[in-house]
Parts: C-alpha cells; sequence; structure tokens
C-alpha cells in the first residue's frame, strides 16, 4: 500500500518537474497558457450556455408545472415545481373554453393555406427581383422592402373598408387571397429572404442551363428552387408560425365579424380578456364548485393551461423540422 | 407514335393566302418608301440617319423573305394547323434568352404587384386622405368629409390624452426604450450568433433551444410571465437572485456611475424579453457568419492575429450589412408592440377610435409610422459609412 503511494508520488514528481521543464521554453509555455485559457472559456461558455437556456425554456417549464396540478391543489404553497397530484382537469377546462378541436382545425387549415401560398407568392418575387432583372424592377423592389416598414394599423382600416365593400370580410378566404397577392403576414420579409437567397446562387448555373435550352421558367423550377431548400423551410416554417400567431389581421378580417370562425391564437387572446365569461358559457360551473373558479389562482392557472394548448402544435412541428430548419439557415448563406 | 399532322382546308389557305399577300404588298411599299429616303440621304451624305435606316430596310427585306417562304409553304400545302398556344411559344422561343427573362421576371412579379396595389398603396393612399380630413359619422353608415389640414395632427400633440399621459409623453418613453433595446438585441444576437457558430459538445442541441423563441406566442409568454403564478415562481426565483442586487450595491458603492448601472440593470431585467425578441435577428446573424469565406480566417491566422482582433477586424465588417438589415428589422418589431397603439383602441371621449373618429386614428398611424421610418433612416445613415461590403 505504502509502496505504491509512494510510487505514485515519484511519478507525481517527475510530472511536475516535466512540466517545470516545458515551462522554460517560451513556446511550450505558449501552448500550456493556450491550454489552460481554452479550458476555462469552454467552461465559462457552458455556464453561459447553459443559463441562456434554461432562461428560454423557463416559461415553458412553468407552463408544464402549473398545467399538471390539481385544481383542489391551487393554495397549497408547499407544491411548487413538481404537482402533488398529477391531474389533467385543467387540461380539460382549457379545452372546453377555447373550443379547442374546432379552433385547431381552423388553425390548422388557415396557417398551412397561407404558408403555401405565401411561398408561392414569395419566392416567385423574390427570385424575380434577384434574376429576373426588367425596368423598374429595382423601384419594385423598393416598394416591397417599403411594405416592410410600414406597420399593419397605418392601412388596417381603409382596407378593412374596401373589403367590407367587396364582402370579403368574415371569410377565411380573404387571408389567403391577401397571403396569395404576397400581402400576408410579413410578405415583404420573405421575398428578401428569397431574393438574398438566389442572389447567392452562382450564375453560371443557370448560364448552363440555359445553353442546354432551358427557358426561364425551367430554370427556375428544375435548378433553383432545388437548391433553395433551405430557404424555403425557413420561409415556411416562420410564415406558419406568424400566421398561427397572428391576432391582428386575423380578428381584424375574419373573426370580429364572424364569431363562428375561431383559430387558437384568437380564442387564446379573448379567453386572456373574458376568462370568467368563456367558463359560464362552457358550463365549467357545473363540474368544480364556486370557491374554486372564482380564485385568481385557478384562472391563472387555466390561462396558462390554454397557452400550452396553442404552443403545443407549434412546438410538435418545430420538434420535427428542427434540424431541416437548423442546417436550413446554415446553407442559406444570406448576406444583408 | 407519329402524331399524326392535321393539314389546312382550301378554304383556309386561301384565306391566309389573301392575308399574306396583302401584308407583303405593304412591306414591299414601305420598302420603296424607305429606298427612296436613303438614296436622298445618302446624296446628301447625312451618313448617320442613312445607316439606320439601312438597318430598318434590311429588317424588311427579311419580313418580305419569311411572306415569300409562307406563301411558297401554302401553296405546296405544306403548312400544319396550330392552336394560338403553340404559335405563342413558337414566338417565344425565338426570342432572344435576355428577353425571355424580362417577360418572366414580368409574370412573376405581377401577384406581387397586383396585392401591392390592391391591398397596400391604395390602402396607405386613403389613410394619409382621412388623416388631412375632420371624420364625423354620418346617420346611416358612412362619414361626413370635411377637409380640414392638419388640425388631426395638432389636436393629437395638444389635445389627446389617455389616462392622464399624452401622446408625448408615451412617444418619447416608447422611442427611449426602444433605442436601449436596439443596441442590446443586436448586440446579443452577433455574440450569441457567434457562440453557437462554433462547434462545442451538444452544439445541435443548444441551437435548436436557441430558436425555440421564434415559436413561441408573445401574448401567451407574457401573460405566463405576469399573470399570477408568474409572479408566485418570480418571487421564488428573486430569492435565489440575492447576489445579483448584492453586486449592483457594490459596484454603485465603488462609485460607478448610477446610469451605468440603472442600465445595466434594466437590461439584465429585460433579458428574457430581449432573448426573445432576438430569435430572428440570431437567424439573421448566424446565416450571415456562415458565409464568410474561411480563407479569411486563414490569412489573419497567418499574420499571427489572435481571436479578439480576428473577431473585431473579420467578423464584424463582414457581418456589418445584417446589422443594418437586423437594425430595420428591429426597429420595426419593437414599435409594433409599444405603448402608442393603446391610443388606437380607445379615444380620450372614451370611445372606440376606429368607428367614430378614423380621420384621428389614421393621424396617429401615420405619426407612428413616420417616426419609426425617422429613427430606421436615422440609424441607417449612422451605420452607413461604417457598413462593408464585400462583393
Amino acid at each position: 500500500m505504502i509502496k505504491a503511494l509512494k510510487l505514485r508520488l515519484i511519478k507525481l514528481r517527475e510530472v511536475i518537474s516535466q512540466l517545470q521543464e516545458d515551462l522554460k521554453t517560451p513556446t511550450r509555455r505558449m501552448v500550456a497558457r493556450n491550454k489552460i485559457v481554452g479550458f476555462i472559456s469552454n467552461i465559462l461558455k457552458y455556464i453561459l450556455v447553459i443559463g441562456l437556456c434554461f432562461v428560454i425554456l423557463y416559461p415553458l417549464i412553468l407552463q408544464l408545472a402549473v398545467a399538471f396540478r390539481a385544481p383542489t391543489d391551487v393554495n397549497n404553497t408547499s407544491i411548487l415545481w413538481i404537482p402533488g397530484e398529477f391531474s389533467l382537469k385543467n387540461f380539460e377546462v382549457a379545452m372546453i373554453a377555447l373550443r379547442y378541436f374546432d379552433a385547431l382545425k381552423n388553425s390548422l387549415i388557415l396557417s398551412l393555406g397561407v404558408t403555401l401560398l405565401q411561398l408561392v407568392s414569395t419566392s416567385l418575387a423574390g427570385y424575380a427581383f434577384a434574376r429576373l432583372k426588367f425596368k423598374g424592377s429595382g423601384l419594385l423592389f423598393g416598394l416591397a422592402l417599403f411594405t416592410i416598414v410600414v406597420p399593419q394599423t397605418v392601412i388596417s382600416l381603409p382596407l378593412l373598408r374596401n373589403l367590407t365593400e367587396l364582402k370579403l370580410v368574415g371569410k377565411p378566404i380573404t387571408l389567403f387571397l391577401m397571403a396569395g397577392l404576397g400581402m400576408g403576414v410579413k410578405s415583404g420579409i420573405f421575398i428578401y429572404l428569397f431574393r438574398q437567397f438566389y442572389r447567392g446562387i452562382p450564375i453560371e448555373l443557370e448560364e448552363a442551363a440555359s445553353i442546354d435550352g432551358a427557358n426561364p421558367f425551367t430554370v427556375f423550377w428544375r435548378i433553383m428552387l432545388p437548391n433553395a431548400k433551405g430557404a424555403i423551410i425557413t420561409v415556411a416554417l416562420l410564415a406558419f408560425v406568424w400566421q398561427w400567431n397572428d391576432y391582428y389581421f386575423t380578428t381584424l378580417f375574419v373573426s370580429r365579424s364572424n364569431l363562428d370562425y375561431v383559430t387558437l391564437t384568437t380564442q387564446q387572446v379573448s379567453v386572456l380578456y373574458g376568462l370568467q365569461q368563456a367558463l359560464t358559457d362552457a358550463g365549467v360551473w357545473g363540474l368544480m364548485g364556486q370557491d374554486v373558479t372564482k380564485n385568481p389562482l385557478f384562472t391563472s392557472m387555466i390561462l396558462n393551461t390554454s397557452g400550452i394548448l396553442v404552443m403545443l402544435p407549434l412546438l410538435v412541428l418545430y420538434f420535427f423540422v428542427q434540424k431541416m430548419f437548423v442546417q436550413g439557415i446554415e446553407r442559406s448563406g444570406i448576406v444583408g | 407514335m407519329m402524331k399524326k399532322k392535321i393539314m389546312l382546308s382550301e378554304i383556309e389557305i386561301t384565306k391566309k393566302i389573301e392575308h399574306i399577300e396583302t401584308k407583303k404588298k405593304n412591306l414591299e411599299k414601305k420598302l420603296d418608301k424607305l429606298n427612296d429616303l436613303y438614296i436622298e440621304l445618302s446624296q446628301k451624305k447625312n451618313f448617320r440617319r442613312s445607316v439606320a435606316i439601312n438597318k430598318k430596310r434590311g429588317r424588311l427585306i427579311s419580313k418580305i423573305q419569311h411572306c415569300k417562304n409562307d406563301l411558297e409553304y401554302l401553296r405546296n400545302n405544306e403548312v400544319e394547323k396550330i392552336n394560338i398556344f403553340k404559335k405563342i411559344n413558337n414566338n417565344f422561343k425565338r426570342m432572344p434568352y435576355r428577353k425571355q427573362k424580362q417577360i418572366f421576371g414580368v409574370l412573376f412579379v405581377i401577384p406581387w404587384f397586383i396585392g401591392f396595389a390592391v391591398f397596400f398603396a391604395s390602402s396607405l393612399g386613403t389613410t394619409l386622405w382621412w388623416s388631412l380630413n375632420d371624420m364625423a359619422p354620418k346617420q346611416g353608415g358612412g362619414f361626413n368629409f370635411i377637409f380640414s389640414g392638419l388640425e388631426n395632427y395638432i389636436n393629437l400633440f395638444t389635445k389627446e390624452t389617455l389616462s392622464g399621459t399624452t401622446v408625448l409623453e408615451v412617444l418619447t418613453s416608447s422611442i427611449i426604450d426602444i433605442l436601449i433595446d436596439l443596441p442590446t438585441i443586436i448586440i446579443f444576437s452577433i455574440f450569441i450568433a457567434v457562440l453557437l457558430n462554433t462547434k462545442f459538445k451538444g452544439h445541435q442541441l443548444v441551437k435548436a433551444i436557441f430558436f425555440i423563441p421564434v415559436v413561441y406566442n408573445m401574448t401567451v409568454i407574457n401573460n405566463t410571465m405576469s399573470g399570477t403564478f408568474g409572479a408566485l415562481f418570480g418571487a421564488e426565483m428573486d430569492s435565489g437572485f440575492q447576489l445579483s442586487n448584492t453586486f449592483s450595491n457594490f459596484l454603485m458603492q465603488i462609485g460607478i456611475g448610477g446610469g451605468l448601472v440603472e442600465f445595466l440593470m434594466s437590461a439584465v431585467d429585460r433579458i428574457f424579453l430581449i432573448i426573445n425578441k432576438s430569435g430572428i435577428q440570431i437567424i439573421m446573424f448566424i446565416a450571415a457568419l456562415q458565409s464568410i469565406p474561411n480563407h479569411l480566417y486563414e490569412s489573419a491566422k497567418v499574420e499571427g492575429a489572435t481571436k479578439y482582433e480576428m473577431f473585431w477586424k473579420v467578423t464584424i465588417p463582414m457581418v456589418s450589412p445584417m446589422i443594418l438589415t437586423t437594425l430595420v428589422y428591429t426597429i420595426v418589431d419593437s414599435f409594433g408592440s409599444s405603448d402608442i397603439m393603446n391610443f388606437l383602441t380607445v379615444n380620450s371621449q372614451g370611445t372606440t377610435m376606429a368607428t367614430n373618429q378614423p380621420g384621428m386614428y389614421s393621424a396617429i398611424s401615420v405619426v407612428y409610422f413616420l417616426i419609426n421610418l425617422l429613427i430606421i433612416v436615422f440609424g441607417f445613415l449612422l451605420l452607413r459609412k461604417r457598413v462593408f461590403y464585400y462583393d
């Protein structure tokens, strides 16, 4: 035992003396210093990254912790993060208040349709602005950028009046129409993204194809689009999410005059401002006692749960496309 | 299988021959005139015009030749019957590639342009016009327009109040908010983008987490954070953050300026907001970082540059065009959620603005838009000379 220890001590001394030898030559000293600095900065980096990840995930964790709490445990102060007994009662109540499946169906159809239409209109316009230059295309691109800068509120009121005259208000087709004509939620940004992306594809590809007898549309369809996968995924995800979370246009043009048409986001906001009313309408009073439902903590709990339910489809979607999305961004090579 | 060719009937042939012959006659008349003109000009030694006319003559001659060929084909009954679609296609194929591209460019832009004209430009114009009018609701729908010049704007800044605050106060406070947020968001997102761009263990997972805020619904999240439960958890968390308080007290005591500490503390308080606002910006910066050619870093390394120098001398100039873009995006995005929006819902008399005072509503949104534009132009001018374009 002691012998083994002694051997180790000797070895340690050797290592230390070796280190001292090393530190005498300047290059080796440099190497050692770089190693130590790298190690410390790595640790700092991990601490920072983990902290920031926590800050990002904090609301999600909070929502989950609250959502699974049983309604009878509302006032129990000993329970904070981990619920005392798991219960799905909150989900039931929130689903009723949100008119969940109705709203989910509408949200899905609306977001998918709008995403597809926006992809078509913005990728065409973006490609034209990048490669198919004609007289005045520079000016038109300037106007497209201008639409990004102008806030929605500036155009909303006259637009609402015009659409009412055309009897388009209250139908989701209005939103499809706007998306198909390149005026959906933040379409200007998508045009810009597509233009920057197409500009990055080498022009030699196009020239080679045109020499082989391809017309501009074939070039676009066969060469540019397959190469633009990264940009398409990025834009599709953003368009889907922004339409899903859009409250302003959806309420103004559809939901406000057509109360039957609800999306998850509009329903969430209306629940936000009138939960008690929504619960009364849905007949939740019967499920639980008044002392529970009137409790402000209960209200907050239901709101949290409905928040999860609204974001859940998006999070699932993100989970599936996340890898493609990250890679798409890295390969897109967008430069201002 | 060979497609069976459909030939023209005799009546069609005679019709076509007639048509082409009249066309040919017209062209020949034109050619005669040009010939006369050409001779006259060449006698006058006006060479520039005569060259131009010679070109025209060439084109006419080739057209006449085409007519002659067509006639010959028709007389021998060799002409295939084709529909309009094919005709257009044939004509299109004969065009030079440059012209084809222009035509497709126009075709591709048309859907967007229709949307722009119908939904955007007309509405913007109407808003501008409404903001210059005093609009009172008429009985039975519609409005009475009374042109009032800039009265709406003057009223807006002198009379309009919302729960005790004037428009000017709200505007200044939201501008100050933006001016604090803007540099923080941009610096933060560059920093995070550089961090995420390096390869370390688990970088895939970290990237996936950092882009989650793109998916977040901000109304929901804000409500979660500020709701009753949010406050409850927040209080629990705050007891763990004693350190930051002691640290700020320490900074105050050793006499580092109060303003700086306050700025830092407000930035720390907003850390959640800032992270969630900078999702898109991080994406943009990562894309920009990826497009920096690697040989720049290699040559910098060979010249003996440290990482710090490389960051300032290579990375920052190369992503500087993107800084401008994110600046614009950030301003637009954060102004959309500022307090001035509250003025748009309820006016000082407590009635809804949009239905009762559209003139005033338009004036507010125009002011809001102009300030937006002003900040962007200011930022643009500030950064314009520092932006470096690689290509």
